[in-house]
């Protein structure tokens, strides 16, 4: 572990790396504060940029990029009470009544530093989990395998309770997609429609960036000139951009610790998210701290807990990627893709026999949250003016962007086409309320689930019964079916529940 | 909507499944599923999952009363600022190998605001005009993309950009 640690901050100290970091984490802080662009689209518009850039080089700068989105989104959420990123959203329950009251310095000070505290120590617990769980992970036969990247596949799907049948369904047409082009075994064209995108298989990278911004655009032309109607802290007055003391960051030492391994926990489920890590590290404060009635009116708590969570989930995300292969969120699908454009496939096997790309992910996200906190405070006030930067100017900037992005990938007008087509789609997909994520995950876990079953089968002589009931493969499928259908079931039961408790008219 | 989406997925799956048979026959070798296999019991879950997604609506729209389109209306969804961005983005991408990189950019950001509703020309005009220079300099100058020229006098213009890029990189610019 400390091997990883040391060659990871030696990686992040390198002119060129350290360059590449610093733009990333300016580039996520802008980003993450913008309306309308969260941490995934951050990623997906730096997405093409990395691909001319060495491997780790690319693995440090869209971890970075990542990152700094996240704590992007504090920013504003202190600043507007507008979270630039959902996993923002409990920061707004007390960053902005304290910057109303004119500690805008201080909300700032305490959202910045707990991400970074959040950061760091998911760092470090990220390079102290990833070795042994990757030395665990080369004991899997390839059924197992298959039943760690069913189960990752599953829970991504199952834990979006907006309309889980509908997300299903995105994610079983992603593992169609995956199906397009040529037999991973056999070599044999598939699914030959003479379709021409789809004729040598999805080119992913287009596609991705199609469904993730090409959408949120179309779907922003709908919205008010400006979002933001409510002035900032630096419009009325509350100028005081003095941050909190060494003594009052001690004094949140418990509550940045325990959001900080919280968010880690989370955010090493699959599907779970900086989202989810920062609502229930905020439940959790609010249950366990001393003055529960201060949080929702300006508690440093609140923010605390929020910001710590969300930073720490991004780094806890990042465990079943390096470990299993198993992308535990939209950004680690996003940064899986960027590598396996080269070729490059992330999972136990890379981290053993190239032990820089774990480094280089340490580092990454050591630099950044070092980096982030002095980024942030010297764009304090530019960023307070971001929030009046109108739609009609971020929307055909943000797909200006995309278009370029994808252009420069191959220098192809083709991908761009390709890109547009599957963006709008993309937007017909979110309103009828199917989910372009877990379509995108299903394309990226497809052709590994498949590959691993059918050779799994292949040196089982085809004893398809001898491959599913190998104990940790059965264990795990067993979990996979329970989640499924659990998941169908729960909003039926939730339904009912509603109609028995309504009284009887 | 959802119901015209079911239904054309539906029978594109069913067409698939047929094709899958007919285009890869069961493996030979005993000990291999096959080229099949894998597509085939996808579609046969996507489409129950669908047949459960129709079953679920009909009852719902059925209990809102509601009809085949549900509330989505065509005659406003093609007046809408969507579908009009939709045609924009379209014209961008038909246009950009024609016209080229600066004045399809110039063009689309001036359409994209006018379309999200900005109504000061003189910002619009010198917003886009700022973003396009940016963009390129960004692109063809710094990261070396070779952005699409367009043809004859556009293409002409291109070169011309071009070359007064390079001049003002000291020649580190792509021509």
């Amino acid at each position: 572990m400390f091997e990883i640690m040391s060659a990871g901050a030696v990686l992040a100290a390198e002119p060129t790396v350290f360059l590449v970091i610093l733009i990333g984490t300016v580039f996520g802080v802008i980003c993450g504060a913008l309306p309308g662009i969260g941490a995934s689209m951050t990623l997906v518009l730096a997405l093409p940029f990395s691909c001319r850039m060495e491997p780790v080089t690319a693995l440090a700068f869209l971890v970075a990029v990542y990152c700094a989105a996240i704590a992007g989104g504090g920013i504003t959420a202190v600043l507007f009470c507008i979270p630039g990123t959902p996993s923002s959203l409990p920061t707004t329950y007390d960053g902005f009544p304290m910057a109303q009251r004119g500690e805008t310095g201080k909300a700032l000070g305490y959202a910045l530093f707990s991400s970074a505290i959040g950061g760091l120590i998911a760092a470090v617990a990220m390079a102290a989990l990833t070795i042994p769980l990757t030395d665990l992970s080369n004991y899997f036969h390839l059924s197992e395998e298959f039943a760690v990247v069913l189960l990752g596949l599953v829970l991504l799907t199952c834990l979006d309770s907006g309309n889980t049948v509908r997300t299903v369904i995105s994610a079983l047409l992603g593992l169609l997609l995956a199906c397009t082009g040529t037999d991973p075994i056999l070599g044999v064209p598939r699914l030959a429609t003479g379709f021409g995108p789809v004729q040598e298989g999805i080119d992913i990278v287009p596609v991705v960036i199609g469904l993730f911004i090409v959408p949120a655009c179309l779907r922003d032309t709908r919205k008010p000139l400006i979002v933001d109607t409510r002035r900032s802290p630096f419009q009325i007055g509350h100028r005081n951009l003095s941050l909190p003391g060494f003594w009052e960051l001690w004094a949140m030492k418990i509550a940045m610790l325990r959001s900080a391994v919280v968010g880690m926990v989370v955010g090493i489920v699959p599907g779970a998210g900086a989202t989810i890590a920062s609502f229930v590290s905020y439940a959790i404060e609010k249950r366990l701290s001393r003055q529960p009635e201060l949080l929702g009116k300006g508690a440093p708590g609140g923010i605390v807990s929020a910001e710590s969570a969300n930073n720490a989930a991004a780094g806890g995300s990042m465990v079943p990627l390096l470990a299993f292969g198993i992308p535990g969120g939209n950004a680690a699908a996003i940064i899986m893709i960027a590598l396996g454009l080269r070729g490059i496939y992330i999972g136990p096997k890379l981290i053993t026999e190239q032990p820089e790309y774990l480094a280089g992910v340490f580092g990454s996200m050591l630099a950044t949250n070092l980096i982030m906190v002095i980024v942030a405070i010297a764009l304090a006030r530019l960023l307070a003016r971001i929030r009046q930067i109108p739609y009609s100017v971020i929307t055909p900037l943000t797909m200006m962007l995309a278009v370029l992005g994808t252009y420069a990938l191959d220098e192809s007008t083709d991908d761009v086409a390709l890109m547009i087509c599957a963006g709008i789609v993309g937007y017909f997909f979110m309103r009828l309320g199917y989910n372009s994520a877990a379509l995108i995950l299903g394309v990226v876990l497809g052709r590994i689930c498949e590959y691993d079953l059918r050779t799994a089968y292949h040196l089982a002589d085809g004893n398809l019964v001898a491959v599913f009931t190998r104990p940790v493969t059965a264990v795990l499928l067993m979990i996979s079916a329970l989640v499924f259908v659990l998941s169908l079931l729960y909003p039926w039961y939730k339904k009912r529940k509603i109609r028995k408790s309504l009284p009887d008219l | 909507m959802n119901y015209l989406f079911i239904l054309v997925l539906g029978a594109v799956c069913l067409y698939l499944y047929a094709m899958l048979g007919m285009e890869n026959p069961a493996a030979g070798a005993e000990a291999e599923l096959g080229a099949a296999f894998w597509p085939r019991a996808v579609l046969v879950l996507l489409i129950i999952m669908l047949a459960v997604n129709f079953v679920l609506d009909w009852r719902r729209m059925k209990r809102v009363g509601l009809g085949i389109a549900g509330s989505f209306d065509i005659g406003e969804f093609l007046e809408s600022r969507p579908f009009a961005g939709m045609i924009l983005v379209a014209c961008l991408v038909v246009g950009l190998p024609y016209v080229g990189f600066l004045p399809a950019c110039f063009v689309f950001l001036i359409a994209g605001g006018i379309l999200v509703g900005e109504k000061r020309p003189v910002v619009l005009f010198l917003f886009s005009l700022a973003v396009t220079v940016v963009l390129y300099v960004l692109f063809q100058g710094l990261l070396g993309v070779n952005l699409p020229g367009g043809e004859n006098v556009f293409g002409d213009f291109s070169r011309q950009c071009a070359a007064l890029l390079g001049l003002l990189m000291g020649g580190g610019g792509s021509v």
